[in-house]
């Protein structure tokens, strides 16, 4: 793949061309099939994956033993970057939705490509940082809106989302079930306003 | 043939090329190749050598003795001519390194050697005389390389000088070596066995010893043109080059190209960790020199071994023309050069020199406080969460850069607003944190008292303040610059690791907390308020969340889930009144 992949992923942005092509280089290709599993939750997690081509489903089991899709990610997220940065078990399963292809990074060729290009880590770093606030951020927008829509404030009861979201936070989606909530929630009181009115008329 | 005639030719012969692989196998030559070796060799054993006796015979046939012909006019054409295929290769523009220059001029030399003792001497000796033979081949191979050598050094120093004198370097080259040709043929033919040893090994020892001298002061000329470069001419007052350093790191750049086009493209990377290796051991030898813990000295002696290790590893991986011109040039015991690159090289590559540790000398900060209060500080920043994974020995370094503030009270510290460009632990005293609301009154948002740290996120953001902080009580506040932080932390990847680990950390929280968001909204959607039913909300905080970075924890998808709970609990109680209602409830209006 070409290095420029990485310049658009959101934790990898921002890390200079001549180390980018260098940074591949230190990562090997994976090729999975439809429904391959890439990790399972609860394993020690050692790579990190960076999407070149396909889609990844993250998913959990419940105590019954029924899956549930957190997410899909597609090219150029990245997936198992915070169990190789804390050393935590994975905290969700993967696995291919789609033929995919993608690079693994170990944790170990992580720390010493760091070691040389110290921007790398502080670029990840940066974006991290981005992503934290901008999640933390419409978070609170978002039970702010919530919190005026239950007070009966419609008005104020809005979440205004920036066109992209540079953080792979998936902000989108947050954003999107509070737009549904809010118009499933108007569409119910003005039905039980009409259902009111129509039996107060009678 | 006898065998002493044999073996003599075997001598003549495998010596040349036992010299020529000394130089192949030792690399010695820094730009050239085998094959431009080989040219040398081949111009001296066949196109120098012929031409000289094609000359050589015209001038004995317009009459010249034989006596005057070997002592005088032989060595001067043969010199010139052998100079020749110098001329041609110094001009190349990849030709950059002097010690070439006398290598390429060793191959010529040892090249005419050889066909002068397999033509010229050897039919002609007595070849009963084993010792003669052996000293003859030997010292006509030495005396001839080292006579070219000088000349290849010579032009190599033209090549590379901007002296206005350096004219006389090609003079001087061909005059020695002509000089020292008509030494040894004059005394070459009155000696024998022991003697004309002792002369070949004259001839050996003294060559060499031009040469190296000569190749020091080639490097020492390319280490004042490398100083030239930067500014940094040695021997200026420390002042006057601290105003030339200031016209910017262009230098540096300027000579990684230069080293590229010396030893190729392909090794300057690992010149260039070298130059930053060095740097950082000369700044962490600087930092043993001022007062610090036992913790942090072995910390910093760790550090030196490891940097040393990784030197010593670079150094193997380089040939030994590369190691003996860094050595020369760049890594010698010239302190004052040493301390001005290192600043240059810290300005060109800021994220990989220890440049918190050069800004803490410079300042004279470091020794602001004692070792027990620095270690007291240490301790005191372990317990804050952003520092969670970051070493004892690089808290305590950190800690040299706290300074201690006091503020009356009133003081406001930083508006909403500001840039957030540094992080307070509250020492003694207490704050006020507070927003302007939209009708532009003062909130106070929170109380801050010792013990309280405010703006830890700021350090890795730097984000305008959310909020303001004034002084409630007068304070004692320390204060770590975000700045200063970032340079700390920018050449060790390791504290940049344990800041991605609290990020990684935050990252999971903000995740569980949105999606226990998306679940709620997902379930107000849909009209399922069970959830609500069965847990009762407190109503204590109305519900209010303020979400912050610095404060997101395992915690933050509780409250999240609190607040969601309330709101969803609000909703449903509106939607069952409305169920409820009749036209009695005065909650609907009908024009």
């Amino acid at each position: 793949m070409d290095a420029g992949h990485l310049k658009d992923s959101p934790l990898f942005r921002g890390v200079d061309e001549p180390a980018r092509a260098a940074f591949v280089a230190t990562m090997q290709r994976r090729t999975f099939a439809a429904g391959e599993v890439i990790f399972e939750k609860g394993e020690p997690g050692d790579w990190l994956y960076v999407i070149v081509s396909g889609k990844v489903e993250i998913y959990i089991r419940d105590e019954q033993g029924h899956e549930f899709t957190i997410r899909y990610l597609v090219a150029p997220n990245t997936l198992g970057e915070f169990a190789i940065l804390d050393r935590k078990a994975r905290s969700a399963s993967a696995r291919a939705a789609e033929p995919s292809e993608l690079l693994a990074l170990h944790r170990d060729d992580l720390l010493a490509f760091m070691n040389r290009r110290p921007l790398v880590g502080l670029s990840m770093m940066q974006n991290l940082v981005e992503r934290v606030r901008y999640t933390t951020h419409y978070l609170q927008k978002v039970v702010d809106a919530t919190q005026e829509l239950a007070a009966g404030n419609v008005a104020g009861a809005v979440v205004h989302a920036e066109p992209d979201d540079p953080s792979g936070a998936d902000i989108g989606q947050l954003i999107d079930a509070f737009v549904r909530m809010k118009r499933s929630v108007q569409a119910r009181e003005r039905a039980l306003k009409e259902a009111g009115d129509s039996a107060g008329a009678s | 043939m006898d065998p002493v005639t044999i073996v003599a030719y075997f001598i003549a012969i495998a010596l040349p090329f036992f010299a020529v692989y000394l130089i192949w196998a030792l690399d010695v030559f820094g730009t050239g190749k085998l094959s431009t070796i080989l040219v040398c060799l081949g111009w001296g054993t066949l196109g120098a050598y012929s031409l000289a006796y094609l000359i050589n015979t015209r001038v004995i046939a317009l009459g010249l003795s034989y006596d005057l012909l070997t002592n005088l006019t032989a060595p001067v054409i043969e010199e010139i001519l052998k100079a020749l295929v110098l001329v041609v290769l110094v001009r190349h523009p990849r030709f950059r390194y002097i010690v070439d220059g006398t290598v390429y001029g060793f191959a010529v030399g040892i090249g005419f050697a050889l066909s002068e003792n397999l033509f010229i001497y050897l039919p002609r000796s007595d070849s009963t005389v084993l010792g003669t033979a052996i000293s003859r081949t030997l010292s006509t191979t030495l005396m001839h390389a080292a006579a070219s050598g000088m000349v290849g050094l010579a032009l190599g120093r033209l090549r590379r000088s901007a002296d206005v004198r350096r004219a006389i370097w090609p003079v001087l080259g061909i005059g020695l070596a002509i000089a020292l040709h008509v030494v040894y043929n004059n005394i070459v033919g009155r000696l024998g066995g022991t003697g004309l040893l002792l002369v070949a090994i004259g001839i050996g020892l003294g060559g060499s010893a031009i040469i190296a001298w000569q190749i020091g002061q080639g490097l020492a000329d390319e280490k004042r043109r490398f100083a030239q470069t930067l500014g940094l001419d040695v021997g200026v007052s420390t002042g006057e080059r601290r105003a030339v350093q200031h016209l910017g790191g262009a230098g540096i750049e300027r000579i990684f190209g230069e080293l590229g086009d010396f030893f190729g493209p392909e090794r300057v990377d690992q010149l260039r960790r070298l130059l930053v290796v060095q740097a950082n051991i000369g700044i962490l030898q600087n930092n043993l020199g001022s007062p610090a813990s036992p913790r942090l000295r072995k910390a910093w002696e760790d550090e030196i071994a490891a940097y040393r290790r990784e030197i010593d590893a670079i150094r193997q991986n380089l040939d030994a023309s590369v190691n003996l011109f860094m050595n020369s040039v760049f890594l010698g015991e010239d302190a004052a050069f040493q301390e001005a690159f290192n600043a240059e090289i810290a300005r060109f590559d800021p994220t990989l020199v220890h440049t918190f540790d050069m800004f803490m000398r410079s300042a004279e900060l470091a020794g602001t406080f004692s070792l027990e209060q620095l270690a007291a500080l240490a301790e005191r920043l372990s317990k804050i969460e952003i520092f969670k994974h970051v070493s004892p020995a690089n808290l305590e370094n950190l800690s040299r850069a706290i300074d201690m503030q006091t503020f009356e009270p009133g003081f406001v510290v930083f508006r909403e607003g500001d840039e957030g460009d540094a992080m307070y632990l509250i020492e003694r005293g207490e704050v006020d944190i507070t927003v302007q609301d939209r009708a532009g009154q003062e909130k106070l948002l929170r109380t801050f008292g010792p013990g309280d740290v405010v703006g830890e996120f700021s350090l890795l953001d730097g984000r305008p303040r959310s909020a303001s902080m004034r002084a409630r009580t007068q304070c004692e506040v320390l204060r770590l610059q975000r700045q200063v932080f970032m340079r700390f932390i920018q050449s060790r990847p390791q504290v940049v690791l344990a800041m991605l680990q609290y990020l990684a950390d935050k990252v999971r929280y903000t995740t569980e907390a949105v999606e226990t968001s998306i679940n709620w909204l997902a379930q107000i959607e849909q009209g399922v308020y069970q959830a609500v039913v069965v847990a009762i909300p407190e109503p204590a905080d109305g519900g209010a969340v303020a979400l912050d970075p610095a404060e997101l924890s395992p915690a933050t998808a509780e409250q999240v889930d609190r607040a969601f709970s309330q709101a969803a609990a609000a909703l449903y109680e509106r939607e069952q009144a409305l169920r409820h209602a009749g036209p009695a409830s005065g909650e609907v209006r009908t024009p």
